[in-house]
């Protein structure tokens, strides 16, 4: 996937709009960042762009496919990490990987998981029930699970939630990592120090629509489009 | 290589009993459940051998339902409280896998308390299950193919529902009646012995009734998912 492109899109939820007439593009190898305050329509545009919510009017192209086309045949291009972690509580993080592995019918499984669990710092807590892990063990478990089918769009709801300073060290590692890829990086996230580093655009929401669209350069971009515009 | 929906199916599966085994939470529940609903209709309605064809298979069959309700209102519950269906719902070609892999599970739950269940009522009742062990097993093969087939669609249906244990047996009761009347009739015949071509075509019916079930609720089980994930 080289391109995701929003045309006029909106949502409505009864009269109100969590998003309206929002168009953008996404490019590989890109990582954008999406900001605003709560309820300016995050994470809903993340949830359109994950196929998991379908758009009241517009268009999502995913290079040639549209939105209905990708939600019948393409998902698997897609990695999720949403606010809940999507992992089994009884399973180890080890299992969990192994259970969504089969279930996308990758091969190698056992190097596969070994290698994304050291990826993302859980190599040691591998057998470890998730019910018995942190907050940040489960959010870098989360990471594992959602790039495990090596998609090509990466959609992340507030990834750093949890996470302490190491957990942001490996995330800017794995960004930088999938970016050279030509992966398509999208989060939406409050810690503008984090997004700074972490991304090369922000995307500014407020009240559903695109407030601004800037590209970061050079670190203290964010703060000041931030006051500005969220 | 499996077909890739078996493989994911037998993944599931092997998923659920991966973690019942960890916690034992639906099979010590309805096991337990099942020997006591068993024993109260034992010491409430047994009189002598001569009646006991007349009352064994609806009390078999009342243990079965009541029973696999229990393990059918989990079926969905680690999807549920994980929100791993949103997960699921991205892979490819999960929505017949996650249905065959939760009904296969649920079988291998309700098998395990009848296992436990069906020699304590046959001893109870004195019933003559060796003489025709074939047409018992069969007839309870299909019966129990039919509740947990048609409660795997329905769990499924109300996963998201706050009222979902009470609403569950509200509507799988009644829609499980045709499966009910065979499985008793088919278990009567049998243990009467008086017309066991009859049995055979009550368990015909009720391999039917299974057959257009298993054939309709895969290809809706993919609306199911779409409306739940």
């Amino acid at each position: 996937m080289k391109l995701v492109r929003l045309e006029k899109v909106s949502r409505a939820y009864g009269r109100t709009f969590a998003l309206h007439r929002v168009s953008t593009t996404f490019e590989s190898g890109s990582a954008t960042a999406l900001l605003g305050g709560n309820g300016a329509g995050k994470t809903t545009l993340l949830n359109i762009l994950a196929t998991l919510d379908a758009p009241t009017q517009g268009e999502v192209h995913y290079d040639a496919l549209s939105w209905a086309q990708v939600t019948r045949r393409a998902r698997r291009s897609i990695g999720w990490v949403g606010h809940d972690p999507l992992l089994y509580a009884n399973l180890s993080g080890a299992e969990n990987l192994t259970f969504y592995a089969r279930m996308y019918g990758l091969s190698d499984i056992h190097d596969l998981t070994q290698g994304l669990l050291e990826r993302v710092g859980m190599a040691d807590a591998h057998d470890r029930l998730v019910r018995d892990c942190s907050r940040g063990m489960v959010q870098r478990l989360t990471l594992a699970r959602a790039l495990l089918h090596d998609p090509a769009l990466v959609l992340l709801d507030e990834p750093l939630t949890g996470l302490d300073r190491a957990g942001r060290a490996d995330l800017s590692k794995l960004f930088d990592m999938l970016r050279s890829q030509g992966k398509i990086l999208i989060l939406s996230t409050h810690d503008l120090a984090t997004a700074d580093a972490l991304c090369d655009r922000a995307l500014f929401l407020r009240r559903g629509r695109v407030a601004h669209d800037t590209a970061l350069t050079s670190p203290g971009d964010l703060l000041s489009a931030y006051e500005e515009y969220a | 290589m499996p077909p890739r929906f078996l493989q994911q199916t037998l993944t599931i599966t092997a998923k659920d009993l991966r973690r019942e085994l960890r916690s034992r939470e639906v099979t010590t529940t309805t096991i337990f459940f099942s020997v006591v609903v068993m024993l109260v209709f034992v010491f409430s309605f047994y009189r002598d051998s001569r009646t006991a064809p007349l009352i064994f298979p609806g009390i078999l069959w009342v243990s079965i339902l009541f029973t696999s309700t229990l393990s059918l209102t989990r079926s969905f519950a680690d999807e549920r409280e994980s929100g791993c269906l949103r997960a699921l719902a991205l892979i490819p070609g999960t929505s017949v896998s996650l249905y065959l892999g939760k009904l296969l599970t649920n079988l291998v739950y309700i098998l395990t308390f009848e296992l436990a269940l069906l020699p304590l009522l046959v001893f109870s009742f004195e019933v003559p299950f060796f003489e025709n062990p074939g047409a018992y097993l069969a007839s309870l093969a299909a019966g129990t193919l039919g509740i947990a087939a048609i409660g795997t669609f329905l769990s499924a249906m109300l996963v998201h529902h706050r009222l979902r244990d009470i609403l569950l047996p509200l509507i799988l009761y009644p829609l499980l009646v045709p499966v009910l009347i065979a499985s008793v009739r088919s278990t009567q015949l049998i243990l009467t012995g008086e017309d066991l071509e009859a049995a055979y075509s009550w368990i015909r019916m009720l391999f039917g009734v299974d057959a257009l079930v298993l054939l309709g609720a895969p290809a809706l089980f993919g609306n199911v998912l779409s409306a739940i994930e």
